[in-house]
């Protein structure tokens, strides 16, 4: 039997009379790549940052594998397992690599104002593992702001990876990127959720992103839950057709 | 003038200045990392002074170097407990708030520090090692005040490794950039500004217990540093160490040129030098353009 890495049951976010996330239930299987669909406007960002606890949900749950994370602050939730990869790329541009990366093993690892050297050595293997796997070893002293977009990019993964996911959620990966980079960003998601038995949860525009990526779509129209299936499953649905596709051919 | 004359005015600024940088340091630490003005931050600095003075005065003997351990710490409960109590309430605040809210703080810890000690300068002689001058070439310069040039160095080597070598360093710089990032990557942001600010504090409190052999120990200390520690934080750039200490040096510099030259000038002289520098670099000197 699959079980269900992350789950959320009746989430709901008002902002005043406007209702952003409107009682959402969603269930991602453990080791899926699963899809958040939608037209602008229809709730994927907030339904994020209610995930990641920067939002507070107005009502609803969030659970990772059956323990409820509602209300936790996010530097806990990231901790606890889930972490974004944002759209534009997130870094802190005046660390050096290294630094970027240490920072975030050792708050994975409870470390939030600590000093301790010793600590600091402890984290060096998995800093050093990390550099390897995204191809930034030989950049490691190099100050973040410097590097150029496609190494931002890599360092903003690892940066994510050190904070030892269980899900990853990645919002509109392939965002701006060529035909080209977008293969190479496809793959690279493919290879980490093999790697590292991730879950990942991606919103995404491009239609060949999702199918190809995709083991299950959820498509989200003004907040609401419009459709969930197969990535063929949606495609045929009529309903997702006429409000998000928009008649398109696909 | 001659070259001693010289020689100690220059010897007297390092030591003003080094007693400036410990303060301005840490008011622009916490305004670095948190983006709030701490007026509060002169009532520490009064507090470890108030604290430093009254171990002091607790014991005969030469009881100045616990006094000048245990104050800063002292000084470090009083600011964690402000922070916890009030200064993360007011973060995300209108700066019209935070400077009420401190500046509320600064005029209750003065109040209470005027119950406590009473109107009356408390006084604190030097420690017996350093309580003598040494004779140069062509002048003599108080031991106490050299001492307290190297302290000022010395905190400051440690500010730059605490930020520079330091994962706890790397967060601030990181905070600084983007908070809301480092939280979502795992860094509880929350205690992190808990213990900036009571590295603050500990500057603040180390700042007061070190002036207490050259200046009497008054309720009035709190709000004269401020301004003082204020005006220099501008100079070197909000936020920025080194231009904190680089604004230290110039403002005692300034002072020291106005008392020797003009001296109806010199409570002015620190303005003066403030107007100039903003009037060039609006910035401060190593400050950055504010986000």
């Amino acid at each position: 039997m699959v079980t269900v890495a992350l789950e959320t049951e009746s989430l709901t976010k008002r902002f005043g009379a406007f209702t952003a996330v409107d009682e959402v239930y969603l269930q991602v299987d453990e080791g899926a790549i699963h899809a958040i669909i939608g037209p602008n406007g229809a709730g994927k960002s907030t339904l994020f940052k209610l995930l990641t606890g920067v939002h507070v949900p107005t009502s609803g749950l969030v659970k990772l594998r059956g323990r409820d994370l509602t209300g936790l602050p996010p530097h806990a939730v990231a901790r606890a397992g889930i972490v974004q990869v944002f759209q534009t790329t997130s870094i802190f541009t005046r660390l050096s690599v290294e630094e970027s990366l240490a920072t975030a093993v050792l708050a994975a690892a409870g470390h939030s104002a600590s000093m301790s050297a010793r600590r600091r050595r402890r984290a060096q293997p998995q800093v050093d593992e990390l550099l390897e796997a995204v191809g930034l070893t030989a950049a490691r002293a190099a100050i973040s702001g410097t590097l150029s977009h496609g190494d931002q990019r890599a360092l903003e993964i690892a940066v994510a990876l050190g904070a030892t996911p269980s899900v990853l959620l990645l919002d509109e990966p392939t965002a701006g990127m060529s035909p080209f980079e977008t293969e190479r960003m496809t793959e690279l998601v493919r290879r980490l959720r093999h790697e590292r038995s991730l879950t990942v949860v991606l919103s995404e525009h491009d239609m060949d992103v999702i199918f190809g990526l995709s083991d299950r779509v959820t498509v989200l129209h003004r907040g609401k839950v419009l459709a969930e299936g197969s990535p063929a499953e949606v495609a045929a649905d009529d309903e997702v057709v006429s409000v998000y596709l928009g008649g398109e051919q696909i | 003038m001659s070259w001693g004359v010289v020689a100690v005015a220059l010897l007297t600024s390092l030591s003003t200045a080094a007693s400036l940088f410990m303060v301005a340091a840490g008011l622009t630490l916490i305004f670095g990392a948190m983006r709030v003005i701490n007026l509060a931050h002169g009532s520490l600095y009064m507090y470890g002074a108030f604290i430093a003075a009254t171990i002091v005065g607790s014991a005969t003997g030469d009881t100045f170097w616990y006094a000048l351990a245990l104050a800063p710490l002292a000084v470090v409960v009083l600011g964690t407990l402000l922070e916890v109590g009030l200064m993360r309430r007011v973060y995300r605040a209108d700066h019209l708030v935070q400077l009420l809210a401190t500046y509320g703080v600064l005029l209750i810890l003065g109040d209470l520090a005027l119950q406590f000690w009473g109107a009356s300068p408390l006084s604190v002689s030097s420690p017996r090692v350093l309580s003598g001058s040494l004779a140069f070439q062509h002048f003599t310069f108080p031991a106490y005040e050299l001492f307290l040039t190297g302290t000022g160095v010395l905190v400051g080597l440690a500010l730059w490794f605490l930020l520079a070598r330091t994962s706890l360093g790397w967060k601030v710089r990181a905070s600084v950039e983007d908070a809301e990032l480092l939280a979502v990557r795992g860094t509880n942001v929350k205690l992190l500004y808990t213990v900036v600010f009571a590295i603050g504090a500990f500057l603040a409190g180390l700042g007061g217990a070190l002036i207490t052999p050259l200046q009497g120990v008054d309720t009035g200390l709190g709000s004269s540093i401020i301004v003082a520690a204020f005006v220099v934080a501008v100079i070197g750039g909000l936020g920025s160490i080194a231009g904190a200490a680089l604004g230290a040096g110039i403002i005692a510099v300034f002072q020291m040129a106005g008392a020797l030259w003009l001296p109806a000038w010199e409570p002015t002289s620190l303005y003066v030098a403030m107007i100039v520098v903003l009037a060039i670099k609006p910035w401060g000197l190593l400050g950055v353009r504010d986000r």
